[in-house]
């Protein structure tokens, strides 16, 4: 029940509040919420950025046309993608009373699909790198490089704020808080997702049609 | 998603729709990134249609992620949700839309890059 | 590389001066001696008053909003402080025959570091501060949603003022003023530290802004007390919204551009660099996304606090409630739309431009809403000028002359004469000392006693406001003229005979200026002497308007002992009115208060060791404090016991206490107001 986790908010709420008894777990998500914009609106320009670099800022370097191809990235985004199912799947369960070890097997099985994912981008960074395409050639690949790293920095995190639940789960066994936690560690991660899309849009789709 | 707990089991009716959604979601999530592959790899259309077919999926898959699995939707529970994401995108257009526009104009006259457009 | 990375000797602030003692590495040496003196004699104090125990036990790890509150206040004080130092030694270096007494690079350093403290590290911490102590008691909450992380967003602000106090002792800042465009700031032609100095301080700071911001708009949005919807809320606690909101989108185009710049300068990067495919007009572009907004982040609580302080000292209702919110709402919107306005003559089109002028004359009609509102609140009210009174129509008749020339300025044909020109100096002083400096003076004095029981000083008050009302004009007047006879901004000196008369004048306006902010260090250290006899313990010591009135002074730790139920738009008012002198209790019930702790001050204090360490290149140094940061995040989130309970007996008892005292607190007629016998609360027309 959620009445463990009501009030247990730093600056509890004596009084009945407008729209019924707000509980700490929903405010602290709605909190999460804006947090998560803020990221958005970091992405966004990174991808203006990046779309200004595309477009003026090749100078020596190669063009996304010639650095692409669809592959590997399709492969990336389907693993992405499917762990963002599979987190909904984790946290659905969670919600409706599922087991810990199921959670917990939806959990791991998610992470492992990010780190495929992050797998196949550092695979794809070594070779670009490796054929002298590094992020010093040009503001393209300068863009480039920050862009989908910037990314995969945040895909790393939850991976290892993932791993860190776990552990805390074995601690503590599966309280509200750890819950709440999961839960805005979940939509950290489908909010990555949406992130990807965009990415994997602009910068792979629309730079092998450019 | 800002309910952690249900007191209903996984065998109830409302798991199951819940669980529908995802499903959807994923679902039309995998027809939407493999359509926009098949579109841009395919040569199919011309450069510039493809470029707004694989935007118009983007957005449409967007959309979709937001209500399948951050649960972003009409319902008075979702409501601040909803619109905290609707502020966002007001700003992310003026932010990301206006840095290239002005950045776009800026080139025009000054003979940088690819574009190679004509000012006003 | 050593794991010191780039430090050597050079860069302690004393050695330039014993190699080459000129005036200017002289004053360098002594603005250096001066911080590291001051510290040192308040560790000596401390230890000799025996005060390191009750200052970390009381205030350094409080997760108390009032505490919090007042700490960045203070925090601000000393940085407006040194900002107006460097005021007036920038002052006196024009008036000295040329090329006066500082070197330019030293000049330059001055101008760069008054701007970005001015901006980051007064005006910032000083609206945050009045925001923490004043919002949560305006709408009936006990504390901000989250205060752990509002005790983290401190001490990161502390964090990053202290980097720019640092760039003192060792090393330079940036000399390429506070926006500090590339390619000047690249690597090439800024290889010291200077830059990394301003970009790490205001990423500690802009990160705590953010997090600041997210804190704000979720207390307002959950926290408010029952019955007060949206439109019954306070004038302030609206414009806190909308500068939260603000913060939580405007932070982020700062931290991205400069987290760029720090790539580009040790990475190699090419986001703003002059060659391979960078574009440097993007951080000008992304710099202001961020800048035009933090404009109304900085202006719009100082607005909040006039539409507060007026219609007290004016004895009426504040004229046109919603037309206020609607007009705060409206100027935050557009805050958005005018970015380009700060770079008309980066040489984009003219339509472009247009588009961007027209957008901006726009904020000026919702702006002109407010004046009038203002003014119609004073009309046929009776005014008794006190010191915030004094600040508020000081503000409000300077403000309009500064929004004047912003509207000429917004024209992108006249912006090209006075670009990059003193007059837009001149612009944005008359803006911001008016509009934020002026607002927070006010809002000191007129709520000083929710948070330490006593009035301050108005005969030093009211001589602080004519130092500082007549200093700005002096100063700032001169500006606007020899800034369209063509005087450029950031001139280490100037040659043209005409301006020196001006100048002069203006030099004596920051003395001025200095003199007014000398009576506020004098009007503090008086109050505290008087302090028995300039009491209001019973609370509401000038008939005041606001649920942060009904509470004793100062407020006791809890903030309400039943949060009330509001029904209208002035619930303190309503219940004076029905001869209350206390709001009705609703239940007690036993409430929990966070618990004092010192992680926040350790997780901002290894983040800034690991700031000063990426600054001068020590990179294992560096990774070492970032993970230890995460570690202490961690450690916190073992901890599950962070609250102590506040009992309903203990509540009920506060309660009684407050009534019996009110009860007990004679009548004072308004004409008594500023004399001791204002003890609070009963200031009632006299009989």
């Amino acid at each position: 029940m959620s009445a463990t986790m009501t009030n247990t908010g730093a600056a509890g709420h004596s009084a009945p509040h407008d729209h019924g008894h707000h509980d700490k777990t929903s405010t602290v998500i709605f909190g999460f919420w804006i947090f998560l914009m803020s990221d958005l609106i970091a992405f966004s320009l990174m991808i203006a950025n990046y779309a200004d670099a595309e477009w003026h800022g090749i100078a020596n370097g190669p063009s996304p046309h010639e650095l692409f191809s669809l592959g590997l990235p399709t492969i990336e985004t389907m693993a992405l993608l499917i762990s963002t199912f599979t987190f909904g799947l984790c946290t659905l369960g969670m919600k409706y009373g599922a087991s810990m070890k199921r959670t917990v097997g939806w959990l791991v099985l998610t992470l492992a699909l990010g780190a495929i994912f992050l797998g196949i981008e550092l695979y794809e960074f070594h070779e670009f790198w490796t054929e002298g395409n590094t992020p010093q050639v040009s503001g393209f690949l300068t863009a480039y490089y920050s862009l989908v790293g910037l990314h995969g920095l945040h895909v790393t995190s939850g991976i290892i704020w993932g791993i860190i639940l776990m552990v805390q789960m074995k601690h503590f066994g599966m309280n509200d808080l750890l819950k709440s936690r999961l839960v805005r560690l979940g939509l950290f991660w489908h909010m990555l997702d949406i992130v990807w899309i965009a990415l994997f849009t602009k910068v792979y789709l629309m730079g092998v049609l450019s | 998603m800002s309910h952690i707990n249900s007191d209903k089991g996984m065998d109830s009716g409302e798991y199951k729709h819940a669980m529908a959604r995802y499903v959807w979601g994923f679902a039309l999530s995998v027809v939407l990134t493999l359509a926009g592959v098949v579109i841009a790899g395919g040569g199919v259309f011309g450069a510039s249609l493809a470029w707004s077919i694989v935007g118009i999926l983007a957005i449409a898959q967007l959309v979709i992620q937001f209500w399948a699995f951050m649960h972003v939707d009409l319902s008075q529970d979702a409501r601040p949700d909803l619109y905290l994401v609707m502020f966002t995108f007001v700003i992310i257009i003026l932010m990301a839309a206006g840095t290239v526009w002005v950045l776009a104009d800026l080139a025009s006259r000054m003979g940088m890059g690819a574009g190679g457009m004509t000012g006003m | 590389m050593s794991i010191l990375g780039s430090l050597d000797l050079n860069d302690v602030f004393i050695v330039p001066f014993l190699k080459e003692p000129t005036l200017s590495t002289g004053i360098a040496a002594g603005a250096g001696g001066i911080v590291v003196l001051g510290a040192l004699a308040v560790a000596l104090l401390l230890t000799v008053k025996g005060w390191w125990k009750p200052l970390w036990s009381e205030w350094l790890t409080s997760l108390d909003h009032k505490k919090i509150g007042v700490m960045y206040v203070v925090l601000a004080a000393i940085m407006l402080i040194r900002g107006v130092l460097e005021a007036v030694v920038m002052r006196a270096q024009q008036v000295s025959p040329a090329p006066g007494f500082l070197s330019v690079e030293h000049h330059a350093e001055l101008f760069s570091t008054h701007g970005t403290i001015m901006i980051f590290f007064v005006a910032m911490p000083f609206l945050t501060g009045v925001i923490n102590v004043v919002m949560p008691l305006q709408i009936g909450a006990r504390d901000m949603e989250f205060p752990f992380m509002n005790a983290v967003s401190l001490w990161l602000s502390v964090g990053g003022a202290a980097l720019v106090m640092a760039s003192l002792v060792v090393g330079h800042f940036e000399t390429g003023g506070w926006t500090a465009y590339p390619p000047y700031t690249g690597i090439k032609l800024s290889p010291n530290e200077g830059v990394d100095y301003w970009i790490w301080s205001l990423a500690l700071t802009s990160v705590g802004t953010t997090l600041s911001g997210i804190n704000f708009a979720v207390t307002i949005y959950k926290q408010r007390a029952p019955g007060m919807d949206l439109m019954k809320m306070p004038i302030f606690a609206w414009t806190t919204l909308c500068t939260a909101i603000l913060m939580i989108f405007a932070m982020m185009p700062l931290t991205v551009a400069s987290f760029m710049l720090a790539l580009d300068r040790h990475a190699g990067f090419h986001f703003f660099t002059a060659s391979n495919g960078g574009n440097m007009m993007n951080f000008a572009n992304m710099f202001w996304l961020f800048g035009h907004p933090e404009v109304y982040i900085l202006i719009l609580p100082a607005f909040g606090v006039f539409s507060h302080v007026i219609p007290t000292f004016s004895g009426k209702k504040l004229y046109g409630y919603t037309s206020l919110v609607w007009a705060t709402i409206a100027i935050a919107v557009l805050s958005f739309t005018v970015w380009v306005h700060h770079f008309f003559t980066m040489g984009q089109t003219a339509n472009l431009n247009a588009i961007f002028g027209i957008a901006t004359m726009t904020i000026g009609v919702p702006t002109g809403v407010k004046v009038f509102n203002w003014l119609l609140t004073m009309w046929r009210g009776k005014l008794r000028f006190s010191t915030a009174m004094l600040f508020s129509a000081g503000f409000m008749f300077t403000f309009v002359i500064g929004g004047i020339t912003g509207v000429m300025l917004a024209n992108p044909t006249i912006d090209f004469a006075t670009h990059n020109s003193l007059f837009l100096v001149a612009h944005f002083h008359n803006m911001l000392i008016p509009g934020l400096l002026f607002g927070m003076f006010a809002a000191v004095n007129y709520w000083f006693p929710l948070a330490f029981g006593f009035r301050l000083d108005e005969t030093w008050g009211r001589r602080s406001f004519w130092f500082w009302m007549i200093g700005f004009y002096l100063a700032f007047m001169p500006l606007y003229a020899i800034g369209l006879m063509g005087a450029p901004r950031r001139m280490a000196f100037f040659t043209d005979p005409a301006y020196f008369p001006w100048l002069v004048v203006a030099m004596i306006g920051a003395l001025c200026v200095l003199a007014g902010l000398t009576s506020q260090v004098i009007q503090i250290w008086v109050s505290v002497k008087n302090r028995e006899s300039l009491m209001v313990p019973a609370g509401d010591p000038w008939d005041g308007r606001g649920l942060e009135w009904s509470l004793g002074c100062p407020v006791p730790e809890y903030d309400f002992t039943t949060v009330p139920h509001i029904t209208s738009r002035e619930p303190w008012v309503d219940a004076k009115a029905a001869g209350k002198r206390v709001m009705d209790p609703t239940e007690f019930v036993d409430i929990h208060l966070p618990k004092p702790t010192g992680m926040p001050i350790l997780v901002a204090g290894v983040a800034t060791v690991g700031a000063f360490a990426l600054i001068f290149e020590m990179w294992l140094i560096a990774a070492v404090c970032f993970v230890a940061m995460w570690v202490l995040v961690l450690i916190r989130s073992y901890d599950t016991d962070w609250e102590e309970t506040i009992t309903a007996e203990e509540l009920r008892e506060g309660y009684e206490a407050h009534k019996r005292l009110v009860e007990t607190t004679p009548k004072v007629s308004l004409d008594d107001e500023f004399t001791s016998k204002n003890r609070g609360l009963i200031l009632e027309e006299a009989v």
